[in-house]
């Protein structure tokens, strides 16, 4: 298992060093200078990619960095999580950060095992806590959306 | 100087309420198992955008230093070490909590990590003028080889392999690169986002890699397991305070040695409170003379590791502040504070802000203070710490990091950043890759590349003035072997893969 890991890595770090230095090509020297903008980003992406080779071929067994197990279940969570913070920055600006917020939060307490009560709790507690210090005394510009009128 | 500046300054209480509720903040974050003082600190990071610059910075140190010691607290009553650099002692921590001593034992890492603090406050605020005057006439030369320097540092002394290090540093690196060049201001890698033009935003960035990531990782359990309620019995406050100060002051010799060492492991890039307390134990351990009690309970340990780790958190500002380079993640996150508050660090930042930086220093001092009283109080409430339930502080997290990515931006586009370096944090994580040496490739890319482009441009392309100058000489000569040595030690694990695995484990 520890093999095929060390392997997806290697190959991931190998293509992404590839791709970013096809991206570096892009960035043409000024006229009259050996090296511009891509001369950096070529070394980092050559760098990157050595460090893929490195892992790929070596094998290292030993990684301080405690050892996963994930199965299908524990990607569909992930993946769930990631669809709401992603479903969250997508409401943002037209739904408003209050019904957003109370939304993500309540939904976010289920997920990590909390009671249908705790949920609705803590969704609208902290999302009047996260308004008071941000849109209160830091007096970040949240956005209302759909609460506009009833905006103060 | 001006003295009478700088107390004015310290004794305003606006700095001093934002110490006490910062060390306070930190004791909770470093106490909850899993919560480390970095992920504190990143989720403090948008308070501090509107903040002056010494509560900015003041409030950073003192969660961290709380922080650290916090991390003791679940180590003692859970065995789970609250932050990485617990983990060095917390056999014999634990041990002690659960044979009926759980608040000397604490009041003992309390206390030590508390003298600690200080004698880090103190080597701070003497060596940083010292390496100050003497770096004042480095030349982009000097600060390519350093910035070079700290990032092979972070390979050298990570416990990661050396190959995942190299791709935890190109990875930050790479990220670094996103946004207008600075040599001929060119958009790269923007994919034709006017929101990447200045480059990847360092805070969401920072929130995404230690906020995002550790929720990712909680939402592979399904149900959290509930950390074990069942904590140990508590003996009287007053005895275990007695005793505690009896403990340290018989130790006082560890404390004293461990100090300065955490100190030290602390100003080397990459190397921080967590190294310096395994380091500082097995120092501890070889200078015993009671070795074979380590682990099965023993004071001594504790009282090193405790007072390192602590000394470490501000033997990391040192090279910050002169040189811009971190010298762990915490500080990698408050150079781009710093940078922020317009308070470039760099060789004359004694010259350009000198009452400020003492301020600061000042500020340090207060933080490890304030810490011996709300460390306390986090110790009386240590039960109930460890029994507050995953499931609603996962949640609020979640949102303090969206939120706080948001008000620092303004913008949506902020929780994209955050959202997409947490899966890539996540990935990392799952790779076995290490996170702290991408926050330093992040942030020292752009110094990195600036003056590695300087001096391209000043020597013409030509490789061989990078050594011309003395000190440019010896900063290369040391880079160019750190660099051999690494490349070594991953090809040894190429071809003689067996050979390598003894080693590494004789080592550990």
């Amino acid at each position: 298992m520890q093999f095929t890991r060390d392997a997806v890595t290697g190959l991931v770090l190998i293509a992404a060093g590839a791709a970013m230095f096809a991206g570096a090509w892009g960035f043409d020297p000024p006229a009259g200078t050996a090296f511009g903008a891509g001369f950096f980003p070529k070394i980092v992406s050559s760098g990157m990619a050595l460090s893929g080779l490195l892992i790929l071929l070596g094998r290292e067994r030993r990684s301080l960095t405690e050892v996963m197990r994930i199965d299908g279940r524990g990607v569909a969570r992930v993946a769930l999580l990631v669809a709401m913070i992603v479903l969250y920055a997508l409401a943002l600006d037209p739904v408003g950060f209050h019904i957003s917020t109370v939304a993500l939060l309540f939904a976010a307490t289920l997920f990590f095992g909390g009671s249908l009560p705790s949920a609705l709790l803590l969704s609208v507690l902290a999302t009047a806590v996260f308004h008071f210090i941000f849109y209160s005394i830091m007096k970040v510009a949240l956005p209302w959306g759909l609460l506009l009128p009833v905006a103060w | 100087m001006d003295f009478a500046a700088i107390f004015s300054q310290l004794a305003d209480p606006a700095l001093l309420l934002t110490i006490v509720l910062c060390t306070l903040y930190g004791a909770l974050v470093g106490a909850l198992p899993g919560l480390s003082a970095t992920m504190a600190v990143a989720l403090l990071v948008p308070f501090t955008f509107f903040m002056d610059p010494v509560p900015a910075i003041a409030a950073i140190v003192a969660t961290t230093s709380t922080g650290i010691f916090a991390g003791d607290i679940s180590g003692a009553l859970l065995r789970i070490p609250g932050t990485p650099a617990s983990a060095a002692y917390v056999a014999d921590s634990s041990t002690i909590a659960h044979s009926g001593r759980p608040r000397t034992v604490l009041f003992v890492s309390l206390f030590s990590g508390a003298a600690g603090g200080v004698i880090g406050v103190i080597a701070l605020s003497l060596a940083a003028p010292m390496l100050a005057g003497f770096a004042t006439n480095f030349s982009s030369y000097e600060m390519f080889w350093l910035a070079a320097l700290g990032l092979s540092c972070a390979v050298f002394v990570s416990d990661a392999p050396p190959a995942k290090t190299f791709a935890s540093l190109f990875i930050g690196l790479a990220i670094a690169c996103v946004g207008i060049d600075v040599a001929v201001g060119m958009p790269r890698y923007t994919f034709g986002l006017y929101d990447l033009y200045d480059g990847v935003n360092f805070i969401s960035a920072m929130i995404g890699f230690f906020a995002l990531t550790e929720l990712f990782r909680a939402a592979l359990e399904p149900k959290a397991p509930r950390a074990d309620a069942k904590s140990p019995k508590m003996e009287p406050l007053r005895q275990a305070i007695g005793d505690a100060l009896k403990v340290v002051r018989q130790r006082w010799v560890s404390v004293i040695r461990s100090g300065p060492l955490g100190v030290f492991i602390g100003v080397l890039p990459g190397a921080g409170s967590d190294v310096a307390a395994w380091i500082a134990y097995a120092v501890s351990r070889r200078f015993s003379k009671t070795p074979e009690k380590y682990g099965k309970g023993h004071y001594e340990g504790i009282v090193d590791g405790g007072a390192s780790n602590n000394a470490a958190v501000s033997g990391a500002w040192t090279p910050a502040l002169i040189f811009g380079i971190p010298g762990d993640s915490v500080t990698a996150i408050a150079i781009g504070v710093l940078m922020m508050k317009g308070l470039n660090p760099g060789p004359d930042i004694f010259e350009r802000s000198g009452d400020l930086v003492y301020t600061l220093f000042g500020a340090f001092l207060l933080a490890n203070i304030a810490m011996v009283f709300t460390g306390a109080l986090a110790i009386l409430l240590a039960s109930q710490l460890m029994r507050m339930s995953k499931s609603l502080l996962m949640p609020l997290i979640l949102g303090l990091s969206l939120i706080g990515g948001f008000a620092v931006m303004n913008s949506a586009f902020s929780i994209w950043i955050i959202i997409t370096l947490g899966i890539v944090g996540f990935a990392m994580t799952l790779g076995g890759i290490p996170l702290a040496p991408a926050i330093l490739g992040v942030v020292l890319g752009k110094v990195l590349e600036r003056n590695f482009m300087t001096s391209m441009i000043k020597s013409q392309g030509e490789f061989l003035p990078f050594f011309s100058r003395d000190i440019s000489l010896v900063l290369g000569v040391a880079a160019i072997l750190i660099w051999g040595l690494c490349l070594y030690r991953a090809f040894r694990a190429i071809i003689h893969p067996e050979k390598t695995q003894r080693t590494m484990e004789n080592d550990a």
